[in-house]
């Protein structure tokens, strides 16, 4: 059996890691509005929060992948199984 | 005079189009802050539970293997295959780019007990391969 909550514990600390470029470029970008800074950081700002949530869309991309490809393979192996045993 | 005044008007003028134009764009920006950080939720709540689910997903294939390597009797195929089937459903959802967060969060939760099910039989069918200490909610049904 797979140690699962070593394996969950894992996948929390890679999420949090995967969303703090995110979340604090969302606090720079409102921050330096709120602090009324210039135009041109604002979009310095603004353009790394695009940039951390065009990284967090690839993972969510990769992720998706990984699991269409098991499950592809879990499907095989039903498949097999039903043809053994019956439906 | 007339023209000092002027002069002022228009400057006053200048600066309040200034003003009114940083103002509107940074009411877009803050908009589109806005709509970036709801998307960003979703994205979030389906990526917890994507990586959460393939966790599982693996455990599955793993455990299929385990089963197709063995002689199974009808009583331990038939006992085993719902919970197979719920989360062969659930990862159907899973896989559906269309699906709503809800949905996501709902079927990475119906895997999870699909596999709570399926260890608890695996550890019925291979006693030998269980946990030394299986906790109390654990334990394969009798």
């Amino acid at each position: 059996m797979i140690p699962i909550i070593p394996l969950a514990l894992g996948a929390v600390e890679v999420i949090s890691s995967l969303f703090k470029p995110v979340l604090g470029a969302v606090e720079d970008v409102t921050d330096a509005i709120e602090q009324e800074l210039g135009d041109e950081e604002i979009q310095k700002r603004y353009n790394a929060l695009k940039e951390a949530q065009s990284t967090l869309a690839g993972k969510l991309s990769a992720e998706r992948v990984s699991l269409k490809a098991v499950t592809e393979s879990i499907d095989e192996k039903i498949a097999r199984l039903r043809a053994k045993y019956g439906d | 005079m007339r023209k000092y005044v002027h002069s002022v008007l228009f400057v006053l003028m200048s600066a309040s189009v200034v003003s009114c134009a940083t103002l509107e764009g940074q009411m877009m920006l803050r908009k589109e802050i806005a709509e970036l950080t709801e998307s960003n939720k979703k994205d979030q709540t389906v990526l917890v539970a994507l990586v959460s689910s393939n966790t599982f997903a693996n455990e599955f294939d793993r455990l299929l293997d385990d089963l197709l390597a063995t002689e199974l009797t009808k009583d331990q195929y038939f006992g085993i295959k719902p919970s197979i089937t719920k989360g062969q459903l659930a990862l159907k959802t899973l896989n559906n780019e269309e699906a709503t967060e809800e949905e996501i969060t709902k079927a990475n939760t119906d895997l999870g007990n699909a596999m709570v099910e399926m260890r608890r039989w695996h550890a019925r069918i291979f006693p030998s391969r269980a946990p030394p200490v299986i906790p109390t909610d654990e334990r394969p049904p009798s």
